[in-house]
């Protein structure tokens, strides 16, 4: 039993910080509000190899394993990056072009459709939309939709449409219920990745600022009513990404662990630790927290995005709750 | 990043639970609550069985008579211990966990001869004498005051919430030797023979009616000076080194009890599970136990690659003292009416209501919750001292 990264994972993991931190600068967000897919950076991406992370190396992705695409995503999240990653990245093994980046994806699960139409992230950037369902996953063109209507945004750098599928009603079938249980699992864990990113970066900003601000002649960090905002921002993700790391670890290589169970404690852990920590930096940042300006609200915005996919909170609650009456026999 | 158990501690873990197996049954069930000196014997004899058996001091190195072994197998030793219903020896905790390892780190070679054998074989209990009523969260402000006399100190003083104090041998005890010394640089730490004049013992009920806790009134104590661990007036520091202890791998027994109690419950609950806010309730809880648990897991990594213990481990502390009580309420919700009368105090629903009363010291305990935020947001997040 061992947890802790090794050399090549840290290296990973800042490489990416930086190269998140250079072509993605959370000084320049304004740049991002509305903004369609940038296609240069997403060629980026796909040369980097974070499309192409979870794809095999003889079918000319990265081949890495779960763990390392955990911390990947974390800096995804960490940096605020647009765009559909996440479901480009879960696609790549059955989408030809996804992990190129020649491709864009993005993704539902079935049942997130009211009466036939679906809210969808990036809607309008899309080549491809998957649909999960438990038994199989579907693909559409997007070019054989109607174009998507235009949402009004919670999340400035996720631009949304509400998509007709009914429309269409034949999409290809591109995996079976084993596949589909496959992509929930590792969907749910990163976005688990990515929310804990989140997290992260709400307590650098709130203690960046706790630190600097000074009221009554002290940094307003010396008192303890702060203080203690901070430390519960620390535990809620250092929970979060303990589990997150595990949970990758875990659907790697299950052992005597369940790793449904894995991702879905993940998963609510780092939703409450990403929601809950950018609501505490609003706070910790006072009136300038309550600005657009400021990252929390932005940080605060995304975590809802993605909190809505991939089983919210609630959802892995209650899944746990059922799993553990029946393991106790109940 | 490997969670899984190697194949050498999964060989561990067979050895452990089949000695489990035989010796737990065989040594039958403790004797009822508030009969101290009949715990003393009970818990006394299952650590000399530890012993005999090898199972005492897993952690401690080998040259002081422990075990020696990896992180990983500790880990595997609490799972198999929790799950076999073996006894919590709760008497020799201090010895074990604070004055033994203390010793180790600080002690002289005699008192290392001397004591660290009779901790392991369960022939000595020892308890502690750290908080004062003046002195709690502000430990360092104690008063208990130690003059010299020869090769003897005197003390005089008042210790509170000292842990099975009725029914210690020996007391780790922290006094002040220079009173006009920053308070900081004042204190020595001692080893108190608790059988002697000069030391008056008082259990404390608790609000769960029992009496774990004890105050020690000091009136003229004597401590040989060769009982002092640590140069005089350097004990703050001796004791930084038994606090450390505190917040190491121990935690790993907490959690794997509260893993426990939830399951526990949700058995209980059954019928009631139906219900979906409850079945959220109890799974938002099993997520934070699979938290804690990876939590611990990278603490011990952490802590074992560099010695030092891991900075998480006020994280861990603050996480599963509130999780504790969380859990331990939602046994009362679960028992609804049945909570306000059960059959007997060995009841599974008395125990319920036991555990829930008792989880109040968890936020309090080993540095309130309100202290460890402090730690948190000072040592680690780098927050300025004061306030």
């Amino acid at each position: 039993m061992e947890f802790a990264l090794d050399e090549a994972q840290v290296e990973l993991q800042q490489t990416v910080a930086r190269f998140c931190a250079d072509r993605f600068p959370l000084d320049a967000l304004a740049a991002r509000e509305g903004a369609p897919v940038d296609r240069a950076a997403w060629a980026e991406l796909a040369a980097l190899g974070v499309l192409g992370l979870l794809l095999p190396e003889d079918d000319g992705g990265s081949g890495l394993g779960p763990l390392e695409a955990v911390l990947v995503f974390e800096q995804l999240g960490a940096h605020l990056v647009p765009g559909p990653m996440l479901w480009t990245v879960l696609a790549a093994p059955i989408i030809q072009g996804a992990a190129r980046g020649d491709v864009v994806v993005g993704g539902i699960e079935a049942s997130a459709t009211v009466d036939g139409a679906a809210i969808v992230e990036h809607a309008a950037d899309l080549d491809v939309l998957l649909v999960v369902h438990d038994d199989a996953i579907v693909a559409h063109r997007v070019d054989d939709l109607a174009p998507a209507e235009p949402l009004n945004a919670l999340d400035p750098s996720t631009p949304v449409g509400r998509v007709a599928l009914d429309a269409h009603p034949a999409p290809d079938r591109v995996g079976d219920g084993h596949a589909s249980l496959r992509l929930r699992t590792l969907g749910t864990v990163l976005s688990a990745a990515l929310l804990t990113g989140l997290a992260s970066r709400a307590l650098e900003v709130a203690r960046a600022h706790a630190l600097e601000r000074q009221q009554f002649d002290a940094p307003i960090g010396s008192f303890q009513a702060v203080k203690h905002l901070l430390a519960d921002m620390y535990v809620a993700h250092g929970l979060a990404q303990s589990a997150t790391y595990a949970a990758a670890a875990v659907v790697h290589d299950p052992g005597n662990d369940d790793p449904v169970r894995a991702a879905g404690a993940a998963k609510l852990l780092a939703a409450d630790a990403a929601i809950g920590g950018a609501s505490t930096a609003i706070q910790v940042l006072g009136g300038m927290g309550f600005t657009w300006e400021m990252l929390p609200n932005h940080l605060l915005k995304r975590a809802w995005v993605l909190h809505s996919a991939f089983g919210t909170a609630d959802d892995h609650a209650e899944h746990l709750g059922a799993a553990l009456a029946a393991a106790v026999g109940g | 990043m490997d969670l899984r158990y190697s194949d050498a501690d999964e060989a561990f873990r067979k050895e452990v639970r089949s000695w489990l197996d035989d010796a737990v049954p065989a040594y039958g069930p403790p004797p009822p609550p508030g009969d101290w000196s009949a715990r003393r014997a009970y818990d006394t004899g299952w650590q000399r069985q530890l012993h005999d058996a090898g199972y005492a001091g897993l952690s401690w190195p080998t040259e002081y008579g422990g075990r020696g072994l990896p992180a990983s197998q500790q880990l595997v030793f609490l799972e198999e211990y929790a799950a076999s219903g073996a006894p919590y020896v709760g008497i020799n905790f201090v010895g074990n966990a604070h004055a033994g390892p203390t010793l180790m780190a600080e002690g002289t070679e005699e008192q290392r001869r001397y004591h660290l054998p009779r901790i392991l074989r369960g022939d000595d209990v020892w308890c502690q004498g750290f908080s004062e009523p003046g002195a709690g969260s502000d430990l360092a402000s104690l008063r208990t005051r130690a003059v010299r006399e020869g090769d003897e100190y005197v003390v005089t003083g008042q210790k509170i919430w000292s842990t099975r104090a009725q029914v210690a041998d020996w007391c780790e005890l922290l006094v002040r030797t220079d009173p006009d010394a920053p308070k900081h640089k004042g204190i020595t730490w001692l080893i108190l023979d608790m059988r002697q004049p000069g030391v008056e013992v008082r259990p404390m009920r608790t609000m769960d009616g029992e009496s774990h806790f004890c105050e020690v009134f000091l009136d003229g104590a004597r401590v040989p000076v060769a009982n002092r661990v640590g140069a005089e007036n350097d004990g703050w520091r001796v004791t930084n080194v038994t606090l450390r202890f505190e917040r190491g791998t121990a935690f790993a027994q907490h959690i794997i009890t509260l893993r426990s109690q939830l399951r526990r419950l949700v058995g209980m609950a059954r019928g009631a599970m139906g219900d979906a806010g409850l079945r959220r309730r109890a799974g938002r809880l099993d997520a934070r136990v699979e938290g804690l648990w990876r939590m611990t897991q990278r603490c011990v990594t952490e802590a074992e690659a560099s010695g030092l213990p891991s900075p998480l481990g006020s994280a861990v502390k603050l996480g599963y003292s509130e999780l504790g009580q969380d859990i331990a309420a939602l046994g009362m919700e679960l028992l609804g009416r049945r909570a306000i009368g059960t059959d007997g105090p060995d009841s599974d629903d008395a125990r319920i209501v036991h555990d829930y009363l008792w989880s109040f010291q968890y936020t309090i305990a080993a540095g309130t919750s309100q202290i460890q935020r402090n730690l948190v947001a000072e040592r680690i997040l780098g927050m300025p001292k004061g306030r």
